[in-house]
């Protein structure tokens, strides 16, 4: 044998060994009865016990697919396939609505926005006007629900551009609103603005109740994608996640609050039942 | 040699210090993460583990989980084919770029070296819109499965490697290989007989490199082969699942595990190089 005759041999039986020592899927058959969903990665921690407590009950297996809920929107759009999208907040789901994407969405759980800061408080944080002279991060405005909502409701108070100077300055603004949390709770920055369901469930941060964040508010939803092949299956899903015991449990023991008709959540022009009948 | 004189020793000073400068950065890096993960539980981590949905007390309980378990059995196989594969095309690839000229080569040789270049999120993309051209059944078997996983791996760890087949071909000395054509030997015998045993050392490398980059490959991955739990999750997957929960302890553990990899298999490879090209004198 020539050495590369040897080498191409060796190459082979690798190949074949390796190919065989593949894991198996064991998240279960997806499209066999199994629905897909695309989570938003920071949605896992309530959603890994809720997919794992509806298969226990009704035996459908619901695989999550996690990734920025940017990412999962065009994945969405180039792949067509799917059975639902949970995104971290509604303005996704409103964004898949307006390309067609998603034939039908609930609203699941609201989030409020709040101060960030590293837990002890060491910067003795109480109000957004303590923020001058440390360093502050947000989400950015026209990336993030977060960065939007506090834009609104800072403007509506009048101190939007003193805030935006402040994160301009010796600030930043952050692609995610995890990424923000993270930056808060290593101390790479001083303060952040978070939603409070955010701040509870991270020890290293600590949530300040600012008055002025008060209206900015976000909800979660769900959405039914408009390519699902198993659209009542997938609606039942949503309808669970909306309204069953067990997710709600799970979400509040996350820190969202419930859906309340009563002010606070945005208007509710993008959402109705999910998809019809 | 010639000897040292005094200007020398300001050369090597120059260069020593940038040099350990550049060390220092990487080291501290490593080492902030190690004493991130390592460092004793502060106030904060005690008071949340009396809540009842914090369990960022538990880097060593993130370890132990069965789906990192399952991430890592998924990395060092998928870590595995992808080499192979790139040496497969790297191989012959990297000889044609090294030693032959045709129309067209310099366009090749940027198309080849296209996804080192493309942002990570762009080469995940023209994956997924790729596959929506294909039939079905083959979509449907590769897209947001393990052979995904593979393929993204694969588009940017074989472009590295070709690059490194490429280096390895022409520093050996073509003149081997005239000294076979003259002794009656074909263009494939003194490939495979004489130019092969050359450049081992520059395969291992190449190995390593692809190896190494498909370890840390994550934005083609995450487009393209999402991330779902037990499915195509690997361990930068996982770093990026912990990261976006704010597991930062066990991001940071999970990272570290990773450079350790890394390293071990850079240093063994370069070491197998050595020994390989020493055997060969």
């Amino acid at each position: 044998m020539t050495p590369l005759a040897k080498l191409a041999a060796g190459g082979f039986a690798m190949l074949a060994l390796l190919a065989g020592l593949m894991p198996r899927d064991a998240s279960g058959p997806a499209g066999r009865g199994g629905l897909t969903l695309y989570c938003a990665a920071a949605m896992r921690g309530p959603m890994e016990p809720i997919a794992a407590a509806y298969q226990r009950e009704t035996g459908v297996a619901v695989s999550l697919r996690y990734g920025g809920s940017n990412t999962l929107l065009s994945q969405i759009e180039v792949t067509r396939r799917g059975d639902l999208f949970l995104a971290a907040d509604e303005s996704f789901v409103a964004a898949g609505r307006a390309k067609g994407l998603i034939a039908g969405s609930a609203p699941i759980a609201t989030m409020r926005a709040v101060l960030a800061v590293p837990a002890g408080n060491p910067a003795g944080v109480r109000s957004l006007a303590d923020l001058r002279g440390i360093r502050v991060a947000c989400g950015n405005p026209d990336l993030t629900a977060i960065g939007a909502a506090t834009r609104a409701a800072l403007a509506e108070a009048g101190t939007w551009r003193e805030f935006d100077r402040l994160v301009r300055g010796r600030g930043v603004y952050k692609p995610t609103v995890a990424d923000v949390a993270n930056d808060v709770g290593l101390g790479a920055v001083d303060a952040g603005v978070v939603w409070d369901a955010v701040a509870a469930q991270r020890p290293t941060i600590e949530a300040v109740d600012e008055h002025a964040l008060r209206r900015a508010v976000a909800r979660v939803a769900v959405g039914v994608l408009a390519c699902s092949g198993q659209p009542e299956r997938a609606e039942r899903f949503a309808n669970y996640l909306a309204s069953a015991p067990f997710p709600r449990s799970v979400f509040a023991g996350y820190g969202y609050s419930e859906i309340t008709d009563a002010g606070g959540a945005l208007p509710a022009a993008s959402m109705d039942e999910a998809a019809p009948k | 040699m010639k000897p040292a004189t005094t200007g020398d020793h300001w050369f090597w000073w120059g260069a020593g210090s940038v040099c350990a400068g550049y060390v220092a950065l990487l080291a501290g890096m490593v080492l902030a993460d190690a004493a991130f993960v390592f460092q004793a539980p502060t106030h904060a981590d005690a008071d949340a583990r009396a809540n009842a949905n914090a369990d960022e007390d538990g880097v060593f309980a993130a370890l132990a989980e069965p789906s990192l378990r399952r991430s890592i059995h998924l990395t060092l196989v998928s870590c595995g084919i992808t080499t192979i594969l790139s040496l497969g095309v790297a191989i012959p690839i990297g000889y044609l770029l090294s030693r032959s000229r045709f129309p067209g080569k310099a366009v090749v040789e940027g198309v080849v070296d296209g996804p080192v270049v493309l942002p990570p999120l762009a080469v995940g993309l023209s994956l997924l819109l790729l596959f929506q051209w294909l039939p079905d059944w083959l979509s449907g078997a590769v897209v947001y499965r393990a052979p995904a996983v593979i393929l993204a791996q694969f588009v940017v760890a074989s472009a590295l490697a070709i690059r490194t087949m490429r280096a390895a071909y022409d520093q050996v000395d073509d003149r081997l290989e005239r000294v076979a054509w003259t002794l009656g030997a074909s263009r494939y015998q003194s490939f495979s007989r004489v130019v092969i045993p050359e450049v081992r050392p520059g395969i291992a490398t190449a190995g390593a490199v692809a190896w190494a980059r498909s370890l840390g490959e994550f934005g083609p991955l995450l487009v393209f082969a999402g991330a779902t739990r037990g499915k195509t999750e690997v361990l930068a997957t996982t770093v990026f699942l912990e990261l976006s929960v704010g597991r930062l302890r066990s991001a940071a553990a999970i990272s570290l595990l990773m450079i350790a990899a890394a390293a071990t298999v850079l240093t063994v490879a370069r070491r197998l190089g050595r020994r390989e090209s020493l055997g060969s004198v």
